[in-house]
């Protein structure tokens, strides 16, 4: 067992190099050089994460399996036969963690001394489930206790019904834990197949960044991997139900105590089998589009601002994932309605009276200043290189991609996406006798 | 700031709070509690210039980073005025006079390749502190021979010297707004329950002192406080407040100094005096409070006198007890309480070390609270009375010293903890401080919780459910 040739991926503007060997067991290995920092980290990530509840792999037959697993199987993974692995690694002066989003399930640990060793463990806490009747039983209570907290949510409540009122069918609707319901099916047989298929080293992505010998890294990571015998992958088939262009439903309401009422508005962008590099160009010219109408530079946000319509906690965002995607708008108001009507007619006239186009420069040099200072973060760099990865793009091409957007790029996006034929609005309103 | 905002997901900060699509294993993990009171870095010091009276500046050469970090904090006696006070940095960043508008000012951080300029008010002990926050490309990240250096510190010297005024005052429709802003923020603090329910409990355990207050003010204090009132405050800021500017950046220092020096120039200055640091007090007879709300989760917070002051000797026993007790994943309230009886979603503790207190913070199960109190009152005990594993005792030395030297690659936080020992007056020798905490006994441990004792035991509870009959004839 042995790695293949590197390849070496660097970027001028941010100055980052990133080494890359592929180890005969079919792993991505990563590594990136920061000399002088004292922390060293890094991840372990699968292409798994909660909306990967339908797959069929080696053309077998589709399993389906219940939601939340994914988030269920990243909790148990950290419970080995000889104890918890996140307290191993505190114990011995690392911190580890993990989280599972809609397409990841990462694991990592920032250290400032050890990394041979705790880098050893990650890659053999990931590589060795224990998965037991006892401990996936009790870990349904724990998980059901983190659902019920995250119900006190208003912010992670209105944005999973907004989900819910954007897709009708695409499993990035469902919460990423599951709810009490889904979780209670889940068995240690369940999670073993989804380990199989998922945890497999051609599926997932080992990234280490820091102050550390990039030659002995290599050789620790083929020593550790050249232990156990793999069979190829094989083909792996996620399966999504077809979604449509149409919303699901136009509105959704609740009631939290909160002290202010909060507007979530969405866009919804359906496009199968878009390439990354397209994905990296729409998701680059939905953000900057999305500031030009509504950042704070605007005139349309200046008065909102001071007719006391929004605080500085509002925002547009857009998400984008394989197939599907979508922009957000909103925050705390005390007249939603008022709110939302504004930022309904301020579409309209953009679609029709056309972009800002003195600001579309001025924009990328904001955001070009806001990677590289992203990427003073090993974090950042390291877990983002990884889901970018499992779109498809990388992410150090991310300066290239910026600089060779259009503006007809942006107006492109504004008259497909911005469709106010397809707007969801999730509302979430104080409960009675709670508002301040 | 926009640039604060998530560019979905790229922008997003890894494991950032309330990110929203995604769910980390350990929300409740005690290593991301934002506690400043782990210590300090390797060692990295800052170079000290005396500016002008009681304007201090302080500079570190960091070349390892893509920005520059400069950080103003203007401080003053936690008091009255914390309402005041909190309002001043968002009524400047409404305009200057160059740039008179939020849309102008935002221009001009964009067109400075998304120099990020954000404000904070925070309390560290009874002191109150106002900051300005400037982090920037550095010019070598730039195309060609562009520099942005001078300009963006002058852009700040704008933003806090030199506001769009009307007639000598702030613009009075600025602040009208600014106070409904505020009032929001300040009425939005319940919405995070786990914060909230830990300042309910700080409120009961202080009631009678200084820190009992919240670093935003209350929302009684705000119909008094007009544009005349504010514009006041804001030149008592710059002439009376302790002043601290920090510097971190790829500079040599004497070229950071010159280009910082000019940034309050100008300012009559007139230091106002401090009232003394408050001395370490003992606990009451312990108190359970229970406050009810809507919620699905209940939060239970606990407080301590810990009698250690800031400067005791025996605060490196003091935080390495801590953190065998509850600050990481192999803390006693992790494993015991959280993983072992699974009675927490989280459970961590912390230390105020300027009040010379400690706090539990949890969420549990209502039908579980006498349970989890007493299982989290037998941790500590066990910690007082030495009741620990020369593996745990190890354990927390490694994690706390891991912590403290990767605490050297934020220049943010090397900031902080630098101010946070100025301000309770012990000058941060953070090398001599990580030797401290690496000599911890047992014993030591057992001599600094020698004093520890339950101050309030508060408990917010979600609400009984109402049986119908009784609702519909209410």
């Amino acid at each position: 067992m042995s790695f293949g040739p590197e390849t070496a991926i660097t970027n001028e503007t941010l100055q980052e190099t990133v080494h890359l060997r592929r180890h005969s067991c079919g792993l991505p290995v990563y590594f990136c050089e920061k000399p002088g920092f004292q922390k060293r980290y890094a991840c372990f990530a699968t292409h798994f994460g909660s909306i990967d509840s339908k797959f069929s792999r080696g053309g077998r037959p589709t399993v389906e399996v219940p939601d939340g697993v994914a988030h269920f199987l990243e909790h148990k993974l950290f419970e080995g036969p000889d104890g918890n692995a996140m307290e191993e690694f505190s114990k011995s002066g690392a911190a580890s963690n993990a989280y599972t989003s809609f397409n990841t399930t990462n694991y990592l640990f920032s250290c400032a001394e050890g990394f041979p060793g705790h880098l050893e463990r990650l890659v053999r806490f990931v590589q060795q489930p224990h998965f037991t009747e006892e401990n996936v039983e009790k870990e349904k209570g724990i998980i059901g206790q983190e659902i019920r907290m995250y119900e006190d949510s208003a912010g992670w409540r209105v944005y999973f019904n907004l989900l819910e009122s954007l897709y009708r069918n695409h499993p990035v609707r469902k919460d990423i834990a599951g709810t009490v319901e889904s979780i209670a099916g889940i068995t240690p047989e369940l999670l073993m197949t989804c380990y199989e298929t998922f945890y497999h080293p051609e599926n997932m992505i080992l990234f280490a960044i820091g102050d550390e010998d990039r030659e002995g890294y290599f050789e620790l990571v083929d020593r550790i991997l050249s232990e156990r015998e793999w069979e190829p992958l094989g083909r792996l088939d996620r399966v999504f139900p077809e979604e449509p262009v149409e919303i699901a439903d136009r509105r959704r309401e609740e009631r939290m105590v909160v002290s202010m009422p909060r507007l979530l508005m969405g866009f919804k962008d359906v496009h199968p089998g878009l390439p990354g590099k397209d994905l990296l160009t729409r998701e680059l010219s939905a953000d900057i589009l999305l500031e030009l109408i509504f950042g704070q530079a605007t005139a349309f946000h200046q008065s909102l601002y001071e007719s006391q319509l929004i605080d500085d906690g509002f925002g547009a965002s857009h998400s984008a994932m394989a197939d599907v995607g979508h922009s957000m708008i909103g925050g705390e108001t005390p007249h939603p309605e008022r709110l939302e009507e504004a930022v309904l007619r301020e579409i309209e006239r953009v679609r029709r009276d056309g972009i800002d186009s003195e600001g579309f420069e001025r924009q990328k040099r904001a955001i070009m200043g806001s990677f590289i200072r992203y990427f003073n973060s090993l974090e950042f760099t390291a877990n983002h290189y990884c889901s970018y990865q499992f779109l498809g793009i990388d992410l150090l091409g991310i300066i290239d991609g910026l600089h060779a957007l259009e503006l007809s790029d942006l107006q492109r996006l504004c008259d497909e996406h911005l469709d106010p034929s397809r707007v969801a609005t999730s509302l979430i309103l104080p409960k009675e006798g709670t508002a301040a | 700031m926009p640039d604060d905002l998530p560019l979905s997901p790229l922008a997003r900060a890894p494991l950032a709070p309330g990110d929203p699509s995604l769910r980390a294993l350990h929300a409740g993990d005690p290593a991301a509690n934002p506690s400043t009171e782990t210590g300090a870095g390797t060692g990295a010091t800052f170079t000290t210039r005396a500016l002008a009276p009681g304007v201090t500046l302080h500079l570190n050469t960091d070349a390892r980073r893509k920005t520059n970090l400069v950080n103003v904090f203007f401080v003053a006696p936690l008091g009255d005025d914390a309402t005041a006070r909190a309002l001043i940095p968002n009524c400047l960043m409404r305009g200057t006079r160059r740039l008179p508008s939020l849309p102008a000012l935002t221009r001009e951080t964009e067109r400075l390749y998304g120099a990020s300029l954000s404000t904070d008010v925070r309390k560290v002990g009874e002191r109150h502190a106002i900051q300005f926050r400037l982090e920037f490309v550095n010019d070598r990240y730039l195309p060609g021979e562009e520099s942005i250096l001078d300009e963006t510190i002058g852009f700040l010297r704008e933003v806090i010297t030199d506001p769009h005024l009307v007639e000598g005052g702030f613009d009075p429709g600025f602040v009208d707004g600014e106070k409904e802003t505020h009032r929001r923020l300040i009425e939005s603090l319940l919405n995070d329950k786990r914060a909230f329910a830990v300042q309910r409990c700080v409120e009961l355990a202080c009631a009678d002192e200084p820190f009992h207050r919240h670093e935003q003010g209350r929302v009684e204090d705000l119909p008094a406080l007009d544009a005349a009132v504010l514009t006041a405050r804001w030149r008592a800021m710059l002439s009376e407040d302790e002043t601290h500017i920090y510097f971190s950046g790829d500079l040599p220092i004497d070229q950071a100094e010159a280009r910082l020096a000019p940034l309050l120039e100008g300012i009559e200055r007139a230091p106002a005096s401090f009232p003394p640091l408050p001395a370490p007090r003992s606990a009451g007879e312990p108190r359970e409070v229970v406050e009810r709300m809507q919620i699905q989760q209940a939060k239970l917070v606990m407080s301590y006198r810990t009698e250690v002051g800031f400067a005791d000797p025996g605060v490196p026993g003091l935080v390495v007890g801590n953190g065998v007790l509850g600050s990481f994943p192999h803390s006693k309230l992790f494993v015991n309480v959280r993983e072992g009886a699974s009675l927490c979603y989280y459970a961590s503790s912390f230390l105020e070390r300027s009040q010379a207190m400690m706090f539990i913070s949890s969420g549990i199960e209502l039908a579980r609270f006498e349970e989890a109190r007493d299982l989290i009152g037998v941790q500590i005990a066990d910690v007082a009375a030495g009741r620990f594993s020369d593996e745990e005792l190890t354990a927390t030395k490694v994690a706390l010293e891991s912590r403290l030297r990767m605490i050297d690659d934020s220049p943010a936080a090397l900031m902080d903890i630098d101010l946070s020992w100025l301000l309770n007056g012990v000058a941060a020798d953070l090398t001599e401080y990580r030797r401290r905490i690496a000599a911890v006994t047992r014993e030591d441990v057992v001599a600094a919780f020698a004093k520890v004792r339950p101050d309030v035991i508060y408990l917010l509870a979600p609400e009984e459910p109402v049986p119908s009959g009784e609702e519909a004839s209410s």
